[in-house]
């Protein structure tokens, strides 16, 4: 049964990914990247790692509304209305994507983590909330500064503009 | 028996009893009758207008982005009707077995936008982009007030499990519940249960939490006095201004189900869920003699009924919001009394550890 939903939602990943690479509405891209996430969200579910699953679904669909939000907002519209997207950077896009690819290539070829470590482990919220507080405090403050410091900007620049 | 199968129908027929409940409660507030041909009291009223919604035309416009329109209605439903899965209905009827199972409420109420943003770009009609827009600026705001006040019940009870959070709520809890939570003044009411260990009562602050919740929780559900996606004074419709017939017809069963679901969860967290509100009082045990299977379904039906029907109050009492005062009320106020209620509750916390 694992095996039938992890095949399954590696299609989806797969071909919502692919798609929303080569289509040249930023729309469909954008519904298609919420596709490609939520997906990603399932192989958590099939690998028990509820907690991160929800935790995807709740912040990637946010994020997807808002880069929608701003897809509408920022780019022209054509008179059928749609919003077309062009290919630029195609040399430069190449190199990022095949750097990318060799890097996650190298860090899943060295890493130790893999899904039969996880699947039998309960508990995971208070796992996780412990975890945080102890082992990893250092980088969870870390990334509370960073999140701090962004607000802060953002606030600021909201600020500035609402004055110009 | 999985609840799954008994909301199906449920929210059908819920949906059924709202929408001429709504329109009664609308006329009565205003000195009216409300709907008084179709029956006694006109109670087949909703019925004729279903018959006559599935006549109709399903007409999808020429210059509409057809995948995405009609896919807009089916995703907005099956997203808020994929949250009542998690529901437990009685003691011994929990729902999806989630461990974080109020978290994924809360994304699935926000994966709803996505529907509704389906349908305001399908649509391609300016109206319909308004509204859509809308209610993206509305959901992501007021999420962050709906989650803080959620997180003041987590903490609370230590749990996103929504059967163990109803569970610590009445008599079937495994901890001593204090009154008001202070474990200092030493009056134990575990055996009294009732109205007595609601979270409510549990840690009066939560009653605060209640109200931001509500509030958050009607601008989740795009209802009066935030019904700025589809106010029809500004926006014709809002985002389903296109849609005709049955396709129509599903967005109002989900703007239905996002109201009773949010009621729902109101309940779970604040109110006791399942749990009785009559208390044990010496040889009077009014609490055991209300708690039973059906006993549980009829209180946790009531009760959320109790907050649907004060939903319905609201709307018809209230004016819309503006756009930049819903932003005002969301970042300005909700937020920062949600924070500060988030550092109260765990003081409390610590009074009743």
């Amino acid at each position: 049964m694992n095996e039938v939903g992890m095949y399954f939602f590696g299609l989806l990943i797969f071909l919502s990914g692919l798609t929303l690479i080569f289509t040249e509405n930023l729309i469909y891209a954008a519904f298609l990247l919420a596709l490609c996430l939520l997906s990603i969200a399932g192989f958590y579910v099939i690998y028990n790692a509820s907690f991160l699953a929800v935790i995807q679904i709740l912040i990637y669909a946010a994020g997807i509304l808002i880069l929608i939000a701003f897809g509408i907002m920022l780019t022209k519209r054509s008179p059928e209305g749609k919003v077309i997207v062009g290919y630029h950077l195609l040399f430069f896009g190449s190199l990022v994507t095949l750097g990318m690819a060799l890097l996650i290539y190298a860090l899943v070829g060295s890493s130790t983590i893999g899904p039969h470590e996880i699947i039998h482990t309960t508990g995971q919220v208070r796992e996780i909330g412990i975890r945080f507080l102890t082992q990893y405090i250092l980088a969870f403050e870390l990334i509370a500064f960073l999140l701090l410091v962004v607000l802060v900007g953002a606030s600021y620049l909201g600020k500035k503009s609402q004055h110009a | 028996m999985h609840t799954f199968l008994f909301y199906l129908p449920f929210l059908l027929f819920f949906v059924l009893v709202a929408v001429y409940g709504e329109r009664k409660i609308a006329a009565f507030i205003q000195s009216r009758f409300g709907p008084m041909d179709v029956g006694p009291k006109g109670i087949f009223q909703t019925l004729a207008d279903l018959l006559k919604m599935i006549q109709k035309e399903d007409i999808v416009p020429n210059a509409a982005d057809k995948p995405i329109f009609l896919l807009g209605p089916i995703l907005f439903f099956t997203v808020i009707f994929a949250g009542f899965s998690m529901l437990p209905l009685n003691s011994n009827m929990a729902g999806a077995a989630i461990e974080s199972g109020v978290l994924l409420l809360m994304a699935v109420v926000s994966l709803d936008v996505l529907g509704i943003l389906m349908a305001g770009w399908g649509s391609n009609n300016k109206f319909s982009l308004f509204g859509a827009v809308r209610a993206i600026a509305q959901i992501v705001s007021f999420e962050i007030p709906l989650g803080l006040s959620v997180l003041c019940v987590v903490m609370i009870c230590q749990s996103m499990d929504l059967q163990e959070i109803t569970r610590q709520q009445g008599l079937y809890t495994t901890d001593p519940i204090f009154l008001f939570g202070l474990k200092g003044m030493g009056i134990e009411v575990t055996q009294m249960g009732g109205l007595l260990s609601w979270n409510v009562v549990k840690s009066p602050l939560l009653l605060f939490s209640f109200l931001i919740f509500f509030i958050a929780g009607l601008a989740e559900a795009n209802r009066a006095p935030f019904d700025l996606p589809e106010s029809e004074s500004e926006l014709v419709g809002g985002y389903h201004t296109e849609y005709s017939g049955f396709r129509w017809g599903i967005f109002m069963l989900a703007e239905y189900g996002i109201m009773l679901l949010i009621s729902f969860l109101a309940v779970i967290l604040f109110f006791g869920g399942w749990n009785t509100p009559f208390f044990n009082m010496g040889s009077f045990q009014w609490a055991h003699w209300t708690m039973g299977s059906y006993w549980e379904v009829f209180w946790l039906l009531f009760k959320t009924y109790i907050l649907v029907f004060v939903q319905m109050w609201i709307r018809w009492t209230y004016p819309r919001l503006r756009v930049d005062q819903l932003m005002t009320l969301s970042w300005k106020y909700l937020t920062p009394f949600g924070l500060l209620l988030v550092f109260l509750c765990g003081i409390w916390k610590l009074m009743m550890l």
